[in-house]
């Protein structure tokens, strides 16, 4: 194996919330469960207090799995909850009904456990809100996120506009069904041996 | 064999154009090296000891005369005059240079061919019987299933970022060619009792710093079924399979850490749901695949031919030949040709061929072949379809181009990975072993009377060279002083798949070549028969006495 | 001549993928004969070059000259073979003939 040379650090792009298409601008949801955030003081004190009630914001909330259950349901605002990627899912479902948002994590680019949660929770177990990729999401992962049934990440890239117009353009016609709409390769076959 | 429609050809010319850009973006300054890095890697484009290296998947090994001839080109046009055919049936091209990598792209879609998914934590290219189509011994054609994993596990929405990469190897005969229970996922296929095409599904083999062979967790599954049944694999895999630990993310170390049963019971459960989810493609679609498989329009031929029973009394370098390299075919009068990259000659690597005997094979593929060839896991190619009639000048082509070693299973047919002389994770060298090895036993009389012996060797734990499988194994190990090898014994690859196990301490690369005769030549000694091969042998005796005839003078 | 852990930097270059070696003054050579000693101070200096501009070379690391803190066999082999080319076939080999001696390598036979 090659020795090891100081790597470049890695560069630290912004992040941009995005659906398939464009930008998404106005976000009403205030991710309490965002370690970022919370280590910057936006939302300080939530993750470690366990009657919360009382620090609840105001609004559409993203909490923790295990935030979850505290969470009253007379409570005025959405609520939405953030999956890592080794969350134990079943625990997550009970709550289903009540979610309007779920954020699925990638604590990096390589770690791919997120489709998998995405999939099982719009084509099992019908999760119809927002399914979020928040963490190290990159451009050239975007068309799989999609078609894994996301409908928003958070994308970290200094140019976001360039990066969907380049996720857009990655294969539009895929071999293999997935949760999203887009129609494989397999189905475009036997229309078009239809039409022959 | 399988022909890219206008949907194949748009995805791959898509696949191609993205990494133009991306190539450009790069020497632009645009992408950083670390940006870029997990882009090549996705295109087959790696960094190794000398230069880039590019690997082309060919799918189960199957290769028309065009895209032969284009690898050919290739080789020539863009890199030094040669490539590398691999355990994986995909060839390595070692010194292509970044900026023509895009350019080498298109070529490879203009013949229906790309590098797609042969590197990474994917599904990599799905390999199979060399043999397919033609073995007296095939139950289903498996390259009809392996077309379709192909599709199916291209860019997989939810497969791409696996813990880890996941190979499929998949087989129809009744003799496993394909090594099937040393892959990641083996299936084996059968046939049911009202006819249908069964699988038998192993899980969790491979080779590597922790070998296993793969356990059995389905016997009897539909074959139409195995795509929903892989999908569950994957998913179970991919959610709990380890990915702290690069030397423990394989899913052996998932399946050896939950127990057969207990792994096979959650996929089981996980299969009850795909099969409903993700059922796979439609029939008429394998339907169409295997209209691509469908038999080549073999002529009614003589069972025998009496032109090539008169060429093997006049001539003994081609009856050796055609004892050694040929092999029964399922059509009568026909023979399928295996074509060795294993000359025994300082000259070229194992699995080395120049671009001139490329384009040799492909003219033979075409003019004999049915217009096909193949890539073994062996690291040779193969003319599956020749006519028996036809083989005395199949053969005088070959040997001209140097192709015609007589070796096809012998001593000095020896897989080897690249090894230190061009790997970036090498410990020590192969291929240089490989040729001392072959050198020894260069008399072909005694390889011959040897008989069947594998020997693989790799040049490190990774076991790119198959060296937990082979009769003899040899790994390179990193070691003070110089490159030592370890010597495995008793490991095999086919339907009866066992690892070797070590035998004693490492020994210099100058010593190998000597302990190899001796412990062939304890072999000679007690083998009950010319039909006891060494590794019946060794199985009958258990390795001690060969680990003793091994170190004998050491 | 060597002394203490005098070492040279090498690289790949990124167009082509070529071994080559910091020759100083940010030029790099094919030749590790004219690869430039580096003591700590200039390593650190060539280091920070190759980092900072990556379009002109990939994957920079240190290999130790004979007779510094000797590099052990297997990457003294490995950096043997990096500078020649694969032992396999002459024809193989590095066309810029390369001299390796400088690693503290001498013949490596099988």
């Amino acid at each position: 194996m090659r020795p090891s040379s100081p790597a470049a650090p890695r560069r630290a792009a912004p992040s941009t919330l995005v659906g398939p298409v464009a930008p998404i601008l106005a976000d009403a949801w205030i991710d309490l469960a965002d370690n970022a955030r919370a280590a910057c003081g936006h939302a300080g004190g939530v993750n470690g207090a366990d009657d919360m009630q009382g620090l609840l914001p105001a609004g559409d909330i993203i909490v923790e799995l295990a935030r979850l259950a505290s969470v009253p349901a007379e409570r005025p605002g959405r609520l939405g909850v953030r999956l890592r990627g080794d969350a134990h899912l079943e625990a997550a479902l009970a709550h289903l009904p009540r979610l309007g948002l779920i954020a699925v994590e990638f604590s990096t680019f390589r770690d791919g456990r997120g489709y998998s949660l995405a999939r099982l929770l719009r084509q099992r177990h019908g999760f119809a809100g927002d399914l979020r990729a928040v963490g190290d999401v990159l451009r050239d992962q975007l068309d799989l996120m999609w078609r894994c049934g996301f409908t928003s990440a958070l994308l970290r890239d200094r140019d976001p506009l360039a990066a969907l117009a380049f996720a857009r353009g990655l294969h539009r016609a895929p071999y293999q069904p997935g949760a999203d709409a887009t129609t494989p390769i397999w189905t475009l076959r036997r229309a078009a041996a239809t039409r022959a | 064999m399988y022909r890219y429609d206008e949907f194949d050809a748009a995805f791959v010319r898509a696949r191609a154009a993205e990494f133009r850009d991306q190539v450009a973006r790069r020497l632009a300054g645009e992408l950083s090296e670390e940006q870029f890095k997990p882009l090549r890697l996705m295109n087959g484009l790696y960094l190794q000891l000398h230069a880039y290296m590019l690997r082309v998947a060919i799918p189960y090994g199957v290769l028309s005369s065009r895209q032969l001839r284009r690898l050919a080109r290739i080789a020539r046009v863009y890199d030094r005059g040669y490539g590398h055919f691999t355990t994986r049936q995909n060839i390595q091209f070692n010194w292509p240079r970044l900026a023509d990598a895009p350019d080498i792209l298109d070529e490879l879609a203009e013949v229906d061919m790309h590098a797609i998914q042969t590197s990474g934590n994917c599904v990599r290219n799905v390999t199979s019987d060399h043999w397919a189509g033609a073995a007296p011994d095939e139950v289903a054609d498996p390259r009809v299933w392996a077309e379709a994993l192909r599709q199916w596990s291209t860019r997989h929405p939810e497969f791409s970022f696996l813990p880890r990469k996941f190979k499929i190897a998949i087989t129809g005969a009744a003799h496993d060619r394909a090594a099937v229970q040393a892959h990641d996922i083996g299936l084996h296929l059968h046939s049911g009792s009202d006819g249908r095409v069964m699988a038998r599904v192993y899980v969790g083999g491979g080779q590597g710093r922790t070998p296993f062979i793969a356990a059995l967790v389905r016997d009897h599954l539909p074959a139409e079924e195995m795509f929903s049944y892989i999908e569950a694999v994957l998913r179970v895999y991919n959610r709990h399979g380890r990915r702290d630990n690069i030397y423990k993310a394989r899913i052996k170390i998932l399946v050896a850490a939950l127990g057969v049963d207990a792994f096979a019971r959650e996929v089981e459960d996980e299969f009850q749901a795909t099969r409903r989810e993700a059922p796979g493609p439609p029939s008429e679609e394998i339907e169409r695949i295997a209209a691509h498989f469908g038999p080549p329009p073999f002529l009614d031929a003589p069972a025998r031919s009496s032109s090539f029973e008169q060429a093997r009394l006049d001539n003994k370098r081609f009856a050796r030949w055609a004892r050694t390299n040929t092999h029964p075919h399922r059509a009568p009068g026909y023979a399928i040709v295996t074509v060795s990259l294993k000359p025994i000659s300082r000259d070229m690597a194992p699995g080395d061929a120049t671009a001139d005997q490329m384009d040799v094979v492909a003219d033979l593929a075409q003019r004999f072949s049915f217009d096909e060839a193949r890539v073994s896991h062996e690291q040779n190619l193969v003319l599956p379809h020749v006519r028996l009639d036809d083989l005395p000048a199949v053969w005088r082509a070959l040997d001209e181009a140097s192709l015609a070693t007589p070796n096809h299973g012998l001593v000095s047919d020896i897989i080897a990975c690249p090894g230190l002389d061009y790997c970036d994770l090498a410990n020590a060298r192969s291929i240089p072993l490989a040729q001392a090895i072959a050198e020894r036993f260069d008399d072909l009389d005694a390889q011959e009377s040897i008989g069947e012996l594998k020997i693989k060797i790799s040049g490190c734990i990774n076991a790119c060279g198959h060296h937990h499988v082979g009769h003899i194994g040899i790994l390179g190990v990193d070691k003070r002083g110089g490159e030592f090898y370890q010597i495995l014994l008793g490991g095999r690859a086919d339907e009866r798949a066992a690892l070797g196990v070590i035998a004693g301490k490492g020994l210099a690369g100058e010593a190998i070549p000597d302990a190899i005769e001796r412990v062939v030549t304890f072999y000679l000694g007690v083998r009950r028969d010319e039909r006891e091969r060494f590794i019946d042998a060794l199985e009958r005796l258990g390795p001690e006495p060969f680990e003793e005839a091994l170190y004998a003078s050491v | 001549m060597w002394r203490g852990v005098m070492q040279v930097l090498t690289a790949n270059r990124l167009s082509d993928g070529a071994v080559v070696y910091w020759a100083g003054d940010g030029a790099w050579s094919r030749r590790i004969e004219q690869a430039l000693a580096l003591d700590a101070a200039q390593a650190a200096s060539a280091m920070a070059w190759a980092l900072g501009d990556d379009r002109v070379v990939v994957a920079p690391y240190f290999v130790a000259l004979a007779g510094a803190a000797t590099p052990d066999a297997r990457v003294r082999t490995r950096e043997t073979l990096r500078a020649r080319g694969p032992s396999v076939r002459v024809d193989y080999r590095t066309p810029a003939h390369a001299d390796a001696r400088r690693l503290g390598a001498g013949h490596v036979p099988v």
